[in-house]
């Protein structure tokens, strides 16, 4: 019997349009739910999948929706990693400027966000590109990581 | 997501259940629209039992806010517990809105 942890799935193709996402979502949990993820870090990761995959349904082709994103799972018994994929111009989220976190009310425009919480909310983020692919992998452990605030206060 | 409208002498609760997402958030929108198209003007959203908000929620809340601050109204949130507030930290967006430990409290 295979261990529970230890779990992949074949990817998931689907146009880049904002119907999408609700399958994608639907994709990830079950896959996040097989290999175990603890609810907490399982929403976390739900939600820097969610980010990047709304950042490549708005930004990735022109016009919007004319091309596709893929989203693939693996998980090898220590972490999750969900990979997602998009086949527009050359472009690293990652490297996008924090947006202005600014308390005012007026100064603070919608958006800019999903980037930046992404990256603060998943385990880690890596970007590469691949014969004219961008891949985006976002991982999170499967247990709090050894010397994290978290592992420390469940060790007290 | 889920939406219990609760009307109070002095203002309306708005309990938002479930994921407020990108697939979900417009619905946050249309019953905000609805209500302060109705004359509206103090909105108490309680989080209890709102486990997950993503920047698209986080958009819908500073839409209705911008328009209700536009016309002298205000939104006041409660009862806000672990992603949730989690990502209100990150975000900044706990320091623009009022934030309040429970119900009763965002009333007052």
């Amino acid at each position: 019997m295979p261990e529970p942890a230890r779990h992949s799935a074949g990817p998931l193709r689907l146009p880049a349009r904002r119907e999408s996402l609700a399958l994608v979502r639907e994709y990830v949990g079950k896959n996040l739910e097989a290999c175990g993820l603890p609810g907490d870090r399982r929403l976390r990761l739900e939600l820097a999948v969610e980010e990047i995959a709304a950042n490549i349904i708005t930004y990735a082709y022109s016009p919007a929706g004319s091309g596709d994103l893929e989203c693939g799972f693996a998980a090898d018994g220590k972490t999750a990693e969900v990979s997602l994929t998009d086949w527009g111009a050359a472009f690293n989220p990652l490297e996008k400027e924090d947006p202005d976190l600014a308390p005012e009310l007026d100064r603070r425009e919608p958006g800019g966000l999903g980037i930046y919480l992404a990256r603060n909310l998943a385990g880690s983020c890596s970007y590469r590109r691949d014969g004219g692919r961008n891949i985006l992998t976002i991982s999170m452990p499967l247990q709090p990581e050894a010397g994290s605030a978290r592992s420390k206060e469940e060790g007290a | 997501m889920e939406i219990t409208v609760t009307k109070k002498a002095n203002a309306v609760i708005l309990k938002v259940d479930g994921r407020m997402d990108a697939s979900t958030s417009p619905e946050f929108d249309r019953e905000c629209g609805a209500l302060i198209d109705a004359g509206e003007r103090s909105l108490v959203v309680d989080f209890g039992g709102l486990e997950y908000i993503s920047s698209a929620g986080l958009r819908s809340l500073l839409s209705a806010a911008k328009k209700l601050k536009a016309m002298q109204g205000q939104i006041r949130l409660c009862r806000m517990g672990g992603l949730v507030q989690e990502v209100f930290a990150l975000s900044g967006f706990a320091s623009m809105f009022s934030i309040y430990p429970g119900v009763e409290e965002a009333l007052a």
